[in-house]
């Protein structure tokens, strides 16, 4: 029996350490961040708003000032009647401004909080206000940022045009040496304004819409430069962080749409050079050229079109870092594995990458030519 | 002592009960019997009919017996040996000239004969049951097994009631040892009264406190006998359709004898999802507890939303929730069992609309909270073992308190507590998680995985040392 008391005595004692009903929580699920008169205006997204009977969750945008990410997001906590919770925070946006000044202290931030998990994507806003993209919804998600969320991983699956936007990612380059950062980007398309309203939600054709965009180029925890959409394809090929691609091969009059699923890159790294080294498989999507997919010589032609343009890609992506002064292909930290000693002689690795020449030689095999053997124009004939 | 003053004895003793019925045949010749026990019909069949055709009366009880058409006739040499046969049914004989008396069986039928099995019903299998009459109980059993090495070792316990325990093993399979310690156990007690199987349990269990029962109750003579056939022993008591089976383990419960009649593969399925059920039934409220108060982290964005969500209309604390609804539930088990089934409709109505749906609506629990209650009580009816599933309900309710404070760690420790319980405790000597702590290869045949019969060849060598089951050919 005095066992069992002493027993009890200890629960009791433990005094509920960490206990906190889940309904006294405001759920973060994104959080924007924006630079501005010298003051970070820190938003969140809160998933559990008030429930109502037809419409489920309401999500509301809560917004913080302060000097610092911590005490802005203090000043949140004076609006909100439930303690910020940033457990399941999934992507957090940042904008130019805040991003030109440097980051560092952010990145601090979120790893230092012991509740962020460090599984969310990083995002930058261009053209726009961070806090905007959080606050227009997509009808199609079913929680707020699930949309941006969702959005990424699929176009990083299924497309190409978007690489691996997590957080940890943009971590190991950043601490690397000879390694610079890229983070992927979102713009509003439509008007901003009409796309916050809550009716933006239930109308068929939006108003407004987020949109995965190119990406921004860091020079360690500052930004320097965007790309297009066709640098970052290029990019993410040399990097190789993807595995499905699509692009145009050119030929005849029209395009011959390819998607590639089988890629690999390497490199070799030299002194006086770096030699990369890509092969990819794919098939045909959409053929727009007339010409006879039965022949072997014109498959071949074909391939040799489309070698040209990822070569033509990548010189571009290569060209764009050159030009920002930023190895975001990392050859610098694989400078420095294969000749530490000469790396050490260099003493501004992004300097010297501006004159380090780039070899690239590419391979592509066409495997399959999708449900139909020859183009639709021939077939007809 | 003459005829006339014996039954002024027995009629004293017994306080002129309005039931005793005496009747002198002739001067020489009175019987007594108790007519709310006894059969009139067997009476005059099988005393009445014999005496009447004689002679002249017997001068010995010797002779009389001989004369009489009765195949249970007991010579009683004490006047205070008549009352037990009296009350059981017997009719008790006297001569004026011999001091000794005659009790013949002629028992009225007082039970309900055998019917099919309430508590353990089976789809494919043998549809009988125990009933209240030891002497059937025991036929059940004698008739499925035809060894003559089967025993029946019979003791009167219950000053009052002196009921009949039998003890039901096969010689040569069973522990000679086990049967003396429970032989000696039972000859120990000295109760007034034993009316069922129930009453023995404390005497015979060793005092280790854990909820979990170290003897099954069934009252399925099938299963019965396939413990019998293991080496266990049957602990029977008159009167009472469920019988004990002793030694238990842990596994046994996980154990159905439909196990036996179904294809290996199917009664390991079923005994995999006991397996699952028994830990989600103990577990899932306490786990709802901690993830709703301080293990936020580990629930999926989306869930935890819809949580969060369905939560914030709910004024009480999670574990509240969960207790308050626990408890109604047991409640409205507990009354659904004990209710006449004319009132069960009733019942099921406020249970389903008024507890589910209302309780919801009116924002007293979170529907989340139903869920997890109806998990819970589904996964505990998969057992049939009354005292089984009490323990799960106790042993519940022991890991619900200890995460209210601590959250995951509370369940990990209570976690800990059980299987160190658990682990203590030995019936019979016989560990309680054996096959699998300590490891027993013998036993590993038939455990969660059940191999097919024919591959089944060894009986666990914790429960006999006769192990050999079937004979490789």
């Amino acid at each position: 029996m005095k066992k069992i008391f002493l027993l009890l005595l200890v629960l009791v004692l433990s005094g509920c350490w960490n206990y906190q009903e889940l309904n006294e929580y405001a759920i973060v699920t994104g959080m924007a961040i924006d630079y501005k008169d010298n003051k970070y205006q820190v938003s969140v997204l809160v998933a559990n708003g008030n429930k109502t009977e037809a419409e489920g969750t309401k999500t509301s945008l809560l917004s913080g000032e302060g000097d610092t990410i911590y005490s802005a997001i203090k000043d949140i906590s004076l609006t909100s009647p439930k303690e910020i919770y940033l457990s399941h925070l999934s992507v957090i946006i940042l904008s130019e401004d805040t991003a030109k000044i440097g980051i560092s202290h952010i990145l601090d931030f979120l790893l230092r909080e012991p509740q962020a998990h460090q599984n969310f994507y990083l995002l930058m806003a261009k053209d726009t206000k961070a806090s905007d993209t959080l606050s227009i919804l997509s009808p199609l998600a079913d929680y707020p940022s699930q949309n941006i969320t969702s959005n990424i991983t699929n176009s990083s699956k299924l497309q190409g045009k978007i690489s691996d936007a997590s957080f940890n990612l943009f971590m190991e380059k950043y601490l690397e040496e000879g390694f610079e950062p890229i983070m992927n980007s979102i713009i509003i398309v439509g008007d901003t304004k009409q796309g916050q309203m809550a009716d933006n939600q239930e109308k068929i054709k939006q108003d407004a819409y987020t949109k995965l965009d190119s990406l921004a180029l860091f020079q360690g925890d500052k930004l320097v430069g965007w790309t297009t959409q066709e640098e970052s394809t290029g990019i993410d090929l040399i990097l190789g962080e993807i595995g499905t691609f699509y692009f145009n091969v050119p030929c005849d009059n029209g395009y011959a749409v390819t998607l590639s699923n089988d890629y690999k890159v390497s490199y070799d790294i030299q002194k006086d050079k770096v030699k990369i080294k890509a092969e990819a498989t794919g098939t045909l999507r959409e053929m727009g050229c007339n010409i006879n997919l039965e022949e072997e010589r014109e498959i071949v032609k074909l391939e040799q079109a489309a070698e040209k343009e990822m070569r033509k890609y990548m010189v571009n992506g290569i060209q764009k870092a050159k030009q920002y002064e930023t190895d975001i292909f990392g050859f610098g930290s694989k400078y420095y594995k294969k000749y530490p000693k000469d790396f050490q002689k260099i003493k501004d690795w992004n300097h010297f990458f501006t004159t380090y020449p780039v070899e690239i030689e590419v391979s592509f095999q066409y495997t399959r030519k999708g449900a139909l053997e020859q183009s639709l124009e021939r077939d007809k004939k | 002592m003459t005829n006339q003053d014996r039954i002024n004895t027995i009629q004293k003793e017994m306080g002129n009960s309005s039931d005793i019925i005496v009747r002198n045949l002739t001067e020489d010749l009175s019987y007594i019997f108790l007519e709310s026990v006894s059969s009139d019909d067997k009476i005059s069949d099988f005393l009445l009919k014999s005496i009447t055709n004689l002679k002249d009366i017997p001068s010995t009880m010797e002779v009389l017996k001989k004369t009489l058409d009765n195949s249970h006739i007991e010579i009683l040499e004490e006047l205070n040996d008549c009352y037990y046969y009296l009350a059981s049914g017997y009719t008790c004989l006297f001569i004026n000239r011999d001091k000794k008396y005659l009790a013949i069986e002629t028992k009225a039928k007082l039970d309900r004969g055998i019917s099919e099995s309430t508590s353990e019903p089976l789809i494919r299998g043998p549809k009988d049951s125990f009933t209240e009459n030891n002497a059937i109980n025991l036929g059940l059993i004698r008739k499925r097994i035809k060894d003559p090495k089967l025993r029946i070792k019979e003791q009167k316990v219950g000053r009052r009631t002196n009921s009949k325990v039998s003890l039901i093993y096969i010689e040569g399979i069973a522990k000679e040892k086990n049967v003396k310690t429970l032989e000696s156990a039972i000859a120990e007690i000295d109760i007034d009264a034993i009316l069922d199987t129930g009453y023995l349990r404390d005497f015979l269990e060793t005092n280790e406190h854990s909820f979990f029962p170290k003897m099954i109750s069934t009252e399925r003579p099938d299963y019965a006998c396939q413990s019998i056939l293991n080496g266990k022993i049957v602990i029977m008591v008159e009167n009472s359709p469920f019988v004990l089976i002793t030694p238990a383990i842990l596994v046994d419960f996980f154990k159905s004898s439909e196990d036996y009649y179904q294809t290996h593969v199917s009664s390991s399925f079923s005994r995999v999802l006991k397996v699952i059920a028994f830990f989600v039934t103990i577990i899932t409220p306490a786990l709802y507890i901690a993830l709703m108060t301080f293990n936020q982290e580990m629930i999926p964005d989306q869930l935890l939303i819809s949580l969060a969500t369905q939560r914030s209309q709910v004024p009480f604390p999670t574990f509240m929730e969960v207790i308050i609804f626990v408890i109604l539930f047991e409640i409205l088990r507990e009354a659904d069992i004990k209710s006449p089934s004319a009132s069960g409709a009733s019942m099921s109505i406020v249970g389903a609309l008024i507890l589910g749906d209302a309780a919801v609506t009116a924002g007293i629990v979170s529907p989340f909270v139903v869920i997890v209650v109806a998990i819970t009580s589904i996964c505990e009816l998969v057992f049939t073992d009354m005292d089984f599933i009490n323990a799960i309900r106790q042993w519940r309710l022991l890991f619900i308190l200890s995460t209210i404070f601590t959250g995951i760690i509370g369940i990990v420790v209570a976690g800990l507590v059980l299987i160190i319980k658990l682990s203590a405790l030995e019936p019979l000597n016989v560990p309680y998680l054996i096959p699998y702590s300590p490891f027993n290869s013998s036993g590993m045949e038939d455990s969660i995985f059940l191999k097919p019969s024919n591959k089944r060849v060894k009986r666990p060598d914790y429960l006999t040392n006769n192990k050999r089951r079937v004979k490789k050919s």
